[in-house]
């Protein structure tokens, strides 16, 4: 039987969390009013997440991939930059401009992790989005940078199932 | 290997990208299965739609009628994708089968009163590596020209 894992899904400041063990997962998803307990098998759990993340039909871009300072990353959604008044739109950094473009639009961000308990961040398996109007940009984590590449739908789910203990794997 | 379909009343016909199993036959419409044991299947559908049907209308029917049909349907993905040669429309999807999550990848494309659907459909857990064969197989599908 496979080790129980801790699930967390953050998406714009909102948190579930929960775990998977015995082929159940199990998460805690705020509503409007307190918490809901969300139970489905693995094989569930896939489709559960993609519904909790709002994964859906999106444009699809034919921009390439580029790579920004993690720094500007996290700040900029720290900061919640929507609007060109934001401060990455007064940055002199031509660094951040294609971030800013991709900001710009509008956006919701979200994470999905999976990690052994008490593991900490080692050894987590996630999958991270910026869901803009121009298309899903999948953030992939290279330090000091993070690297931001379109990407589809259908792509990201595969992505969440393979996060999933029971997948067969990406 | 490809082998070919030829409708026995119908201008269908079709280069299928493996063997295949015929499933139906009607005098308007042909379901052909490329893997029959279960998990991953691939079904060819092609049939007669009205000369101005386009791929989006296509993909907006049989879209509704699955989301009748099957518990807990949900939309994942839908894009614009080449069958056929042609500019067609790909989609995914979720469901519910006897408890277990399934996940439904197809591409569509309607062109001279003909319709073709290529529908891959796999347990969930198995779509990251099932995903390229679908791929490979929406890339190698292909309609012949009527005699």
């Amino acid at each position: 039987m496979s080790l129980p894992l801790e699930v967390e899904v953050r998406r714009d400041g909102r948190r579930a969390a929960g775990r998977i063990e015995g082929g159940l997962g199990r998460l805690l998803v705020p509503r409007t009013v307190g918490l809901e307990e969300i139970a489905v098998a693995e094989d569930l759990l896939p489709d559960a997440l993609a519904r909790l993340v709002d994964l859906g039909p999106r444009l699809t871009s034919s921009a390439g991939p580029f790579r920004v300072p993690a720094e500007a990353l996290g700040q900029a959604l720290a900061r919640g930059d929507h609007e060109p008044s934001s401060t990455l739109d007064r940055t002199e950094d031509t660094e951040a401009e294609p971030l800013r473009s991709v900001l710009l639009a509008g956006y919701a961000h979200w994470r999905v992790e999976v990690r052994a308990q008490a593991a900490a961040a080692a050894g987590a398996s996630s999958v991270e989005i910026l869901d803009t109007e121009a298309c899903l940009w999948l953030v992939s984590s290279d330090p000091p940078e993070v690297e931001l590449s379109p990407t589809t739908p259908a792509a990201v789910f595969g992505l969440l199932c393979g996060l999933v203990p029971g997948s067969r794997g990406v | 290997m490809t082998e070919r379909y030829v409708h026995p009343h119908a201008e269908l016909s079709l280069t299928v990208p493996a063997p295949f199993v015929l499933l139906e036959e009607e005098v308007d419409r042909a379901v052909l299965a490329l893997d029959a044991t279960g998990n991953p299947t691939l079904i060819v559908t092609i049939e007669e739609v009205f000369p101005d049907t386009t791929a989006d209308e296509l993909a907006d029917g049989g879209l509704g009628a699955l989301a009748g049909e099957l518990a807990a349907f949900h939309v994942l993905d839908r894009a614009h994708a080449g069958l056929d040669g042609q500019m067609g429309v790909r989609t995914l999807s979720h469901h519910v089968a006897d408890g277990r999550g399934m996940t439904l990848e197809q591409w569509r494309v309607a062109a001279d009163g003909q319709g073709l659907t290529l529908s891959g459909s796999c347990q969930t857990l198995d779509y990251p590596i099932v995903a390229d064969l679908f791929s490979a197989a929406a890339e190698r599908l292909a309609r012949e020209p009527s005699s």
